[in-house]
């Protein structure tokens, strides 16, 4: 099960959702990291797909998150520290980047695709080259 | 002779530069009238004290503090100042009662064997009339018994010493500017706060001695006022950790009140409005236990009522020794004077930071449905001919793909009002009139519009319900559009979150009647003074969160979000409700806040005047 988290619900990843959908993997969306730890307690999440620009919850600090403008990346930083999440493949989906992310992301080797120069079959490669897995145990 | 003595040499020292015309005025006194002891005591108006500017032949320790700074009730000047039309007093001998009781350096007089003391008060030239006491300050010298002092002496001393005051008041006010100004230009490319630095740290205290210093800058994101710049806090807590929102502390309560505050003991305020207020949250590191404190709050040079930052100072000391002295009203005119120059500044570099994060924001909105498009569009063009694609998919691919245009276009469209509300153009070169129904025109486009917006977040855009009576009127639809979609966006983005089925807004139209309308335009909820005006109203209620109390005024502020919303949505720059206000004001129209919550209602009141085309014939419509 991929975990995918962003506050762009459904419409408008229509289509990058049924290009992943029809290739075998399975999603479930939260929008706000609140609900993160929820999912991994009820499913077997085998990759993670992450915007940046997040509502903050109760979970992320304002500060850290600059008023949820890092949100993404606090939340990402937190499961990389967590020996339980750290090995979880990861793809950054994000429309606006900065050093910030672009740095984190190349220093932890992690996929950063910017939405708006990506299409569906991008997504996809990237998930694949990420090894994200199609079967899951749920 | 000893007149045009004394005049040339004052008139010499007053031509020193303006950090040393007191020391050279003094001088000149001390020399004309081979004085045992001359010193110059500046008069504090607010505390009420005496502090010494300047002195020739003695030079007592820090420790004796009195003889820097002391209160003027039971002083010897306190008592001859209160004495009527005195241009000077002559006093054979300070060790005679009433003078003796009131000097409060027994001990000097007797050690320096002082006796005979001419005290000239030196009127202020700038006052204006409002403090207690018109006298700048006051000149003391001992002489000998055998010297001759004349009226037209005290006159001639008093006449210099006030001119040589004002102008060199008026030097420090230029010369503070002049610094400020060189040490932006030095900035480069640095941020804002990189100048403040060298302004709390040196320049100011050129001017001023203080202690402690510390500059706040309001941070609309995080609503709270955090540290800029400081000369040093106690603990040396980490610098985003040092912040006030509006009334916490000394410093929130100068940001709520809008006030200067100067007390001279920190702890023991006399003023009610900060009374209960005494502590700081952060304290300057300060040598003495801080004690003596200004607080002058920046206001916004475009928008005077808005606050944009909090300079403080702690602990002023004495100019003469590092002795605490008392803030005064001529140190407080001059930092706020300087202020003016930061606050351009502040407000320039702040311009450029909203315009930047409304750049990004924006982007980040127009992007979204771009990406939408772009997917969509890049699948059917693989799928439409394979057989795993159905007719449906592809309805539902094209709807999909019209829907997110239409969100792009109005989207763009709001960047263009923001434009057009702050711009210099005439509302007839801003807006295009014609006529339409209020409802078929603008309401039912408007819904349709906001149903991506309404699907991507799980909502029935049905629940958008619009109700009663419309008129056609003579407007801009696209402008009156925006307004409409800007307060749906708002009733979604508000909503009550995880109650899906309790979103549902209403708009009610009601017909051409009279009714109350706030008077002001301020937007109040319950605002005191309503007039009776003749045209039709619309309200839009919507059983989202709601509007809070105390933030029921800022909701119409350029770039004010709801305080919190980050938690569930980070999206928006807080600029719908001000676009709506700028559209709203452009007609003639009011909106105003009816009900907080349950439902939130605002009220929109059109006049009747746009129920004809007549009102953009007018000159204040072609007018720029």
């Amino acid at each position: 099960m991929i975990l995918w988290v962003d506050d762009d619900l459904s419409l408008t990843l229509k289509s990058f959702m049924d290009e992943l959908k029809e290739n075998g993997y399975e999603i479930i969306m939260v929008t706000n990291p609140d609900d993160i730890s929820d999912k991994f307690a009820q499913y077997n999440i085998t990759g993670i797909i992450m915007d940046i620009m997040l509502p903050t919850g109760q979970s992320i600090s304002n500060e850290d998150s600059k008023m949820g403008i890092l949100t993404g990346l606090e939340i990402l930083k937190k499961l990389k520290e967590d020996k339980t999440t750290s090995q979880i493949p990861i793809v950054i989906f994000t429309i606006l980047s900065n050093q910030d992310v672009s740095t984190w992301a190349r220093v932890n080797n992690i996929k950063l695709l910017k939405k708006e120069q990506t299409v569906p079959l991008d997504l996809l490669a990237a998930v694949i080259e990420t090894q994200m897995k199609k079967d899951t145990n749920d | 002779m000893k007149e045009t003595e004394l005049f040339k040499k004052l008139l010499e020292a007053s031509n020193s530069s303006p950090n040393k015309i007191l020391p050279s005025l003094l001088n000149a006194v001390s020399d004309v009238f081979s004085c045992k002891l001359s010193s110059l005591w500046k008069l504090n108006n607010l505390s009420k004290t005496l502090s010494v500017y300047a002195r020739i032949n003695y030079y007592p320790p820090p420790e004796k503090a009195e003889e820097y700074v002391h209160s003027l009730e039971g002083s010897l000047i306190g008592y001859l100042i209160k004495q009527n039309n005195k241009k000077y007093f002559d006093i054979p001998s300070v060790l005679v009662e009433p003078y003796w009781g009131y000097h409060k350096s027994k001990k000097r007089v007797i050690d320096l064997e002082l006796k005979r003391l001419i005290c000239i008060p030196i009127p202020n030239l700038d006052n204006k009339g409002n403090d207690e006491y018109d006298i700048d300050a006051v000149l003391n010298i001992y002489v000998n018994d055998n010297i001759a002092f004349y009226d037209s002496y005290a006159e001639i001393i008093r006449d210099q010493f006030s001119i040589a005051i004002s102008r060199a008041r008026l030097f420090s006010r230029e010369n503070l500017t002049r610094d400020i100004i060189q040490v932006y230009e030095q900035k480069g490319s640095k941020d804002f706060s990189s100048i403040i630095h060298p302004i709390i740290n040196r320049v100011f205290k050129n001017y001023l001695s203080y202690e402690g210093s510390s500059f706040f800058i309001w941070d609309p994101f995080f609503n709270r006022f955090a540290l800029s710049q400081t000369t040093g806090l106690v603990n040396k807590p980490k610098k985003s950790d040092v912040f006030y929102s509006v009334s916490e502390g000394l410093t929130g309560r100068i940001a709520e009140l809008k006030k200067i505050f100067i007390v001279k003991d920190l702890m023991n305020i006399e003023d009610d409005n900060f009374k209960s207020e005494y502590i700081h949250k952060w304290q300057e590191e300060t040598a003495h236990t801080g004690k003596t404190f200004m607080g002058i709050p920046i206001m916004s040079p475009s928008m005077p009522q808005e606050i944009i930052g909090i300079l403080r100072f702690t602990n002023r000391l004495n100019p003469l020794a590092p002795v605490i002295d008392c803030f005064s009203k001529e140190d407080c005119d001059l930092v706020n004077y300087a202020c003016n120059l930061i606050a351009l500044y502040l407000e320039f570099e702040q311009g450029e930071k909203k315009q930047t994060a409304f750049a990004k924001q924006m982007a980040h909105e127009m992007l979204a449905p771009a990406v939408a498009i772009r997917g969509s569009a890049d699948r059917l063009l693989r799928k439409w001919q394979t057989k795993y694609f159905t007719s449906l998919q592809i309805d539902e691919y094209l709807r999909d793909i019209l829907e997110h245009v239409s969100l792009q276009v109005t989207l763009t469209r709001s960047v263009e009002y923001m434009k057009k509300g702050s711009s210099d153009v005439s509302k007839s070169e801003r807006y295009q009139v014609n006529k339409y129904d209020l409802e078929k025109d603008v309401l039912k486009p408007c819904r349709k519009l906001i149903i991506p917006i309404a699907r991507n977040e799980g909502l029935k855009f049905d629940n958008i319900i619009i109700d009663g009576n419309y008129p056609s009127l003579f407007i801009d639809n696209y402008a009156f559009e925006q307004v409409f979609f800007n307060l749906f966006n708002n009733a979604i983005k508000y909503r009550r979150m995880g109650y899906p089925q309790d979103f549902k807004v209403v708009v009610k139209g009601e017909a051409l009647g009279e009714y109350q309308v706030p008077e002001d335009n301020n937007h109040n909820t319950n605002p005191i003074n309503k007039i009776t005006k003749k045209g039709y109203l619309i309200t839009i209620e919507d059983y989202g969160v709601g509007i809070k109390t105390e933030e029921k005024d800022k909701i119409f502020l350029f770039g004010y979000r709801m305080k919190g919303i980050e938690k569930t949505n980070v999206r928006g720059l807080g600029l719908g409700l001000t676009i709506i206000k700028g559209i709203l004001d452009d007609f003639y129209c009011t909106i105003w806040v009816d009900n907080l919550v349950n439902p939130t209602r605002f009220n929109i009141f059109i006049p009747e005047t746009l129920k004809n085309s007549s009102y953009i014939l007018e000159p204040e419509w072609k007018s720029r």
